[in-house]
């Protein structure tokens, strides 16, 4: 109960401290976004009025006053550049993002555990080399360059697979909820899902390679370093099969160095969904923050990045848990 | 028949042999001690047996029959079926030999033999039987809560639970608290007499030998190097690497004797005349 | 720079016994030649671009609009060259030589890559040995600093503050480094901690050095094969950083040869000339692949430990 205490207690003060250098440094920014919503030539007094309704006419310690004061009634402002509510932007937005970063980890993952077990099951010399270089090649090549190497091989090789957005919208279909691939499947539209399909799986595989490849090295280490411990060697004396020892003894050991380091990565996931809906023209939180940027939309710059402070922080708090819940020898310490 | 005969075995680590041409026969319900200092292939000559050896040591000559069946002609699968049901290993170190993520009972439940009816019965059953107490806890929990000699126990239990045949202790004791060591050694000897399985007992202290066991093989190198019923190795060891053995070992009637290492020199001599004539 | 952060600090592999050391060894050999191989090109076409380049990255030229490398350039009256191998990489939508641009492009990368790792280690390393050595509040006003750092998206977070300094080079120096120091920090602090606890440590001071001089004598170069790795990989990463801030049109005014801007005008014309995009990309791949191998192999030749 007291650890849960300490922990929402610093959840809120990482994101005080976040939220606080946020304003500083868009307060800095040069140019500014009221300019930006006028029409050419309109008069001072107009302006004067824009500026007042939000609240730009304050000081800075004043305006992060009255901010912090609408954020505890989950008000983050209106936005400059769309003139909607920041938090009805996001929440219209967010399940975008979430949805594609959801596929790119079930990739990631997917990958990794099966060339890792496949790596160490095998215990082939030429497997295990080929997986290694694999893995090195996938983890030294950053997200946004394999975006653009996917792009190319499209362009060039496959020009039916679409680059660009998250459906057609000349056959766009009927969503109840932003989760289109989730609805999708829920509701058994698996023609539409396909379709969507289509349009995910290059940006979540290159936003997968480099953590998928971060966890294999891991995964397969810890999972070689297991294979060696005595409790295999008596588990081959009940009888076991080598693949029946991998993942019956082997795989719950190595899982618990895998997670630590697999919330880490995850963070720098999600940090490039910025650039790679971007580049896939991806209706989530990241190109938005982008265009909010160009725009010096402040309001829905601050939201944006309190989101993904919140995210980021949030994913430490799981793998933690995670990390108690695998390990029976902290489990009971408790 | 013997329950098991290892003929002229050898092994090799990529060229160079861990093993020369071992010779081993243990009859069912006997103790067959093997001892030699650390290095001399005992644990290789169990891990042969069983058919655990590791990856880059191999079998390059030789055979190894388990109640006449000829083990290294077998098919993985057979193998594998065989080495579980007639086979068990009680190993050297306790604290490593339990899987940290996976609790008692579910390690000592996958060893009972085929068709048992309740699993979770039996498990408590075979903990209470190497007098673990408060049998229903522990069979719940983590190998970490456990203390070295409990662990050891476990795994005991483990060993013949699954009604093996053949057990193999590989220095079952040399992990442990001196003050436990007796009384591990004692329930193996005990549960050993109530099964009546042959054990094959890996050690390097003779004092250990003459007190459980009924035959014993010296070691040395990787060759076997004498090979006589207990009681005639302790009272007129033929060869004289086996005296030298002796002679190092504190005797229980003559405590606070001996214990002084034999050179490496003098054995390698030794063996070498044994090798002449 | 989001999954940049994954470079490897995989340990090199030693000796030789089992077929699989055997091979990794030969593997780091040969990722060693290739690594050297790449730098020392991006090197010379860095250092001897207005030699080695055919034309002036920079001029326009409307009759050349699109034109597409050497070998698939099948209609030269078109274009009205004679020789399609002046151009050997073809021509940008505002015909100007690919070749030239993507080599004028290298000296940028180099500019921005080695300012930025010099930048961020100094920072970084300070920062991390004080937090290190003196632990107690300044650890705790270094680490949670760093803490914060950790939270915000790194891209994000660049672009922001590139759009407040402006797009000059220097700002986007500054920032990449502003945000980077924080990898040399970590690492260094981890480090000088562990070093901390040895005996030698103790010994050093009670034979009178001082904290600073203990500090460059002691700690320092056991954390030198580590530092040299993340330097070498760091340079990689602020190489791609001025691409994405060139992509989102926030780098060094646009129209520069460098391959940001390469590679955004190409994602733009990507189906009427892909080798506009396609080259500055494999150009940056090849790079990256190379420091990233140097760097590896030279904290394995560096590091006593590892080489045993
Ligand atoms: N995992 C292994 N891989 C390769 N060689 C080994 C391994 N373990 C032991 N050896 C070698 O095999 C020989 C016999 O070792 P071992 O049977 O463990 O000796 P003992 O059990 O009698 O102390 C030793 O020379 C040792 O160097
Ligand atoms: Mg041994």
């Amino acid at each position: 109960m007291a650890r849960l205490l300490v922990t929402i207690g610093s959840i809120f003060l990482t994101l005080l401290g976040v939220s606080v250098v946020i304003f500083v440094i868009l307060r800095l920014v040069p140019g500014d976004p009221i300019s930006m919503m006028l029409p050419p030539g309109a008069t001072d007094e107009v302006r004067a009025n824009l500026e007042r309704l939000y609240g730009l006419d304050k000081s800075i310690p004043a305006q992060y006053v009255i901010w912090l004061r609408n954020v505890a009634w989950l008000d983050f402002g209106m936005s400059t550049q769309f003139r909607l509510p920041v938090m009805e932007i996001i929440l219209d937005r967010l399940p975008a993002t979430l949805e594609l970063v959801l596929l790119a980890s079930l990739i990631a993952l997917v990958l990794a555990f099966a060339f890792s077990i496949l790596a160490v099951w095998l215990q082939v010399d030429s497997a295990t080399l080929a997986i290694d270089g694999l893995a090195g090649l996938a983890q030294a090549i950053p997200d946004f360059l394999w975006a653009l190497i996917f792009i190319l091989a499209v362009t060039l090789f496959a020009p039916m697979m679409p680059i660009s957005g998250r459906f057609d919208p000349r056959t766009a279909q009927d969503f109840a909820t932003n989760f289109y691939l989730l609805e999708s499947l829920v509701t058994f539209r698996f023609d539409a899902f396909a379709e969507l399909m289509r349009y995910a799986v290059l940006p979540a595989l290159a936003l997968s390679l480099p953590l998928a490849a971060g966890i294999t090295r891991v995964l397969k280490g810890a999972l070689e370093e297991a294979m060696a411990q005595d409790y295999v060697m008596l588990a081959q004396t009940k009888g076991k099969s080598r693949l029946a020892i991998v993942l019956g003894e082997a795989l719950r050991n190595a899982m618990i160095p895998t997670i630590a380091l697999t919330s880490v990565q995850l963070t720098f996931l999600i940090g490039g969904t910025v650039l790679i809906e971007r580049q896939f023209s991806w209706p989530g939180i990241g190109s938005t923050a982008i265009s909010a940027v160009i725009n010096r939309d402040l309001p829905l710059i601050q939201g944006i990045v309190l989101v993904f402070a919140l995210i980021f922080i949030l994913i430490n708090l799981a793998s933690n848990e995670l990390y108690r819940a695998a390990d029976p020898r902290l489990r009971t310490e408790r | 028949m013997s329950l098991l005969q290892v003929d002229s075995l050898s092994l090799g680590l990529r060229g160079t042999p861990v093993l020369r041409s071992v010779n081993l026969t243990i009859e069912a319900s006997e103790i067959a001690g093997v001892v030699g200092e650390s290095g001399a292939g005992k644990s290789m000559l169990g891990k042969a047996i069983l058919g655990v050896l590791p990856r880059d040591v191999t079998v390059t000559g030789g055979a190894i029959r388990l109640g006449g069946t000829d083990l290294l002609a077998l098919r993985p699968r057979a193998r594998r079926a065989l080495l579980k049901r007639d086979m068990a290993l009680i190993p050297q170190d306790p604290l490593s030999a339990l899987n940290p993520c996976r609790t008692i009972s579910a390690q000592l439940a996958e060893v009972l033999p085929r068709g048992t009816v309740d699993a979770k019965l039996e498990v408590i059953r075979w903990l209470d039987a190497v007098r673990i107490p408060s049998a229903t806890k522990v069979a719940k929990s983590f190998p970490h809560v456990l203390s070295g000699g409990m662990r050891q126990r476990a795994l005991i239990a483990a060993a013949f639970a699954s009604r093996p045949k053949l057990v193999i202790a590989d220095e079952p004791t040399t992990a442990l608290d001196v003050t436990v060591q007796k009384d591990i050694l004692n329930l193996i000897r005990e549960m050993q007499r109530e099964t009546g399985v042959g054990l094959m007992f890996v050690t390097h202290d003779l004092c250990v030998v003459a007190k459980i066991c009924h035959s014993v093989t010296v070691m040395h190198g990787g060759r076997v190097i004498e090979q006589a019923a207990c009681t005639d190795l302790i009272n007129r060891p033929g060869h004289a690497y086996s005296q030298a053995l002796l002679a190092a070992t504190p005797r229980p009637d003559q405590a606070g004797q001996g214990l002084e290492p034999v050179p490496t020199a003098l054995i390698e001599r030794m063996i070498a005349g044994a090798g002449d004539g | 720079m989001s999954s940049v952060e994954s470079f490897s600090l995989e340990k090199g592999r030693g000796g030789g016994g089992t077929g699989l050391e055997r091979s990794a060894e030969k593997i780091s050999l040969l990722r060693m030649v290739f690594g050297c191989a790449a730098i020392g090109t991006l090197l010379i076409a860095a250092l001897f671009a207005p030699w080695i380049a055919p034309h002036d990255p920079t001029l326009d030229d409307l009759f050349l609009i699109n034109m597409p490398p050497a070998w698939l350039n099948d209609d030269l009256a078109y274009f009205g060259i004679e020789n399609a191998w002046a151009y050997p990489l073809g021509t940008d939508s505002l015909g100007r030589d690919v070749t030239s641009r993507l080599i004028y492009g290298a000296r940028l990368a180099v500019i921005v890559g080695v300012s930025v790792a010099c930048l961020a280690a100094l920072a970084g390393v300070i920062l991390g040995a004080l937090a290190g050595f003196y632990g107690g509040w300044v650890d705790n006003v270094i680490s949670r600093i760093v803490d914060v750092w950790l939270s915000f998206p790194p891209v994000l977070l660049s672009i922001i503050l590139v759009a407040m300094l402006g797009t000059t080079l220097t700002s986007v120096i500054i920032v990449v480094a502003v945000i980077d120091w924080t990898r040399f920090a970590r690492v260094v602090r981890a480090d000088v901690l562990q070093q901390r606890s040895r005996d030698y440590i103790d010994a050093a001071r009670i034979t009178g050095g001082s904290d600073l001089s203990i500090l460059i004598r002691e700690v320092l170069p056991n954390v030198l094969p580590l530092l040299v790795t993340l330097f070498f990989f760091e340079i990689g990463i602020a190489i791609t950083v001025e691409t994405i801030l060139s992509f989102v049109s926030l780098s060094v005014s646009s129209g520069a040869a460098t391959w940001g801007d390469m590679i955004a005008e190409g994602r733009r014309v990507i189906n009427e000339a892909w080798w506009v995009m396609a080259f500055p990309v494999g150009a940056l791949v090849i790079t990256i692949l190379g420091l990233n191998a140097t760097g590896d192999a030279l904290r394995f030749y560096l590091d006593p430990v590892l080489r045993k």
